[in-house]
């Protein structure tokens, strides 16, 4: 149906109708797939990608934290100048300020409480997704850096959760890393 | 086969704008030309299942083309489907399936099909070779009904969004659709990478890529339902319905 879009114009040809031999090329199976994207809205165009998912992850990890909103406006980049005289958090990366042991409780569940709240909110599975692993990545940073639990979950079920995540394929290492230690904790205090 | 079996009864395929059950209630209020042109309509959205049905019911390519005009004629425009039917409850794919197996049975007990040449002639669409790849496949009568009822239901959704996308300048969007979610299917093969499409199409990230083909995919869910809403009686059904497809098509 769409082998004449194949351009070397970037792809930005007209494709054309789904005409022809489509009923011989698409078996009984893979039209039932097809059939199921009306019904599944969560999941993403293709089938389900650790790219996709590792990609964004890294996305909101990398994103600028904002002590104020959460998340830094597009216009930001203007006042970076300014905002390196802000205090020692300003244009720190979320994942930065997880991964680093200076960070102070009050900021690592301030980037929970965003995570929580964007999650809560999130339609999309893997936004869901990955702004839980950012919940779970702070509550680990709490445990390894400052020895501080700040979720009512037992240490056991934090345990559990994080070992679920390691075993997330799309898991950065820097974050499998952080889980590891914090099940340590985990396993001590349980 | 393909040669001999090729036909060109049929007319232009066009939108149905009201519900398939207004416009058989509707048809024996209408002149002769208008009765004619919304059998012709109708045979065209749903001549390929009910022929491949015959032809899988292992009728030769006329008696099964006779068939499908009589069924048509004789059935679905001569009020007995509607005699048949409880609007308020059936699904018309379900009717339909179920009262060309009685006329099927109806006809062998009169006389041979030859004989029954339909009054009104109308003639199904020339595209063929679909119909006949259906045919061709090992399934049960009213497995390759419903696939033929689906791949067109497929097709006409499919060929919706692609011109939506052109007229809202979406073409990536929906290259990309294509590419990562269409074509894999239609030729039995993994996805390629999104970052690979990226690179192709010039978009900048891969969740990027995935938001676009995700705002196509939406636009598919929304097709889908509105056509699947035309021929079922409940906005209930209309899930269940795409769900029963895919059971049958999974089998």
């Amino acid at each position: 149906m769409c082998d004449q879009d194949k351009t070397t114009n970037r792809g930005r040809s007209r494709s054309h109708p789904p005409q022809g031999q489509f009923t011989e090329r698409l078996d009984p199976r893979n039209a039932a797939r097809l059939l199921g994207m009306a019904l599944d809205d969560k999941h993403g165009g293709g089938d389900d990608s650790d790219e996709v998912m590792g990609e964004l992850l890294q996305a909101r990890l990398g994103a600028t934290w904002n002590p104020e909103t959460g998340n830094e406006p597009p216009w930001s980049r203007l006042l970076r100048p300014l905002a390196r005289k802000r205090g020692p958090n300003a244009r720190r990366t979320v994942e930065g300020l997880l991964l680093d042991p200076r960070t102070s409780v009050a900021t690592i569940k301030a980037i929970r409480d965003h995570a929580k709240k964007r999650a809560a909110s999130e339609d999309s599975e893997r936004e869901h997704a990955a702004l839980t692993t950012i919940y779970f990545a702070a509550t680990a940073s709490a445990l390894v850096f400052h020895d501080v639990k700040t979720t009512t979950y037992s240490y056991k079920s934090l345990g559990d959760s994080f070992e679920r995540l390691i075993r997330q394929t799309w898991m950065p290492a820097k974050l499998a890393d952080l889980f590891r230690k914090a099940i340590e904790v985990c396993q001590r205090e349980a | 086969m393909r040669g001999s079996d090729r036909t060109k009864i049929g007319g232009s395929r066009s939108t149905f704008l009201a519900t398939q059950w207004s416009q058989i209630n509707a048809f024996a209020g209408l002149n002769p030309d208008e009765q004619q042109a919304v059998l012709a309509d109708l045979m065209a959205c749903y001549w390929k299942p009910v022929y491949c049905y015959l032809r899988r019911k292992g009728h030769g390519n006329e008696e099964a083309k006779d068939l499908t005009q009589g069924f048509f004629q004789e059935i679905v425009m001569g009020r007995h489907l509607v005699e048949q039917a409880d609007e308020a409850k059936g699904r018309f794919r379900t009717l339909l399936l179920t009262a060309l197996d009685r006329y099927v049975i109806s006809v062998h007990r009169q006389q041979t099909a030859a004989k029954r040449r339909p009054a009104m002639k109308v003639s199904l669409p020339d595209d063929a070779d679909d119909a006949l790849s259906i045919v061709a496949r090992d399934m049960r009568p009213e497995e390759a009904f419903t696939h033929a009822w689906a791949c067109d239901l497929l097709r006409e959704v499919l060929a919706e969004i692609q011109s939506r996308c052109m007229q809202d300048d979406k073409q990536i969007h929906w290259q990309l659709f294509c590419r990562r979610v269409v074509e894999p299917l239609l030729a039995n093969q993994e996805a390629p990478p999104l970052s690979q499409l990226c690179e192709e199409y010039g978009v900048p990230t891969a969740v990027k890529a995935e938001n676009m083909i995700v705002t196509v995919r939406k636009r598919f869910q929304t097709a889908m339902k509105d056509r699947v809403r035309q021929y079922v009686a409940s906005e209930d059904e209309v899930d269940q319905e795409i769900r029963d497809l895919m059971v049958i098509l999974s089998r």
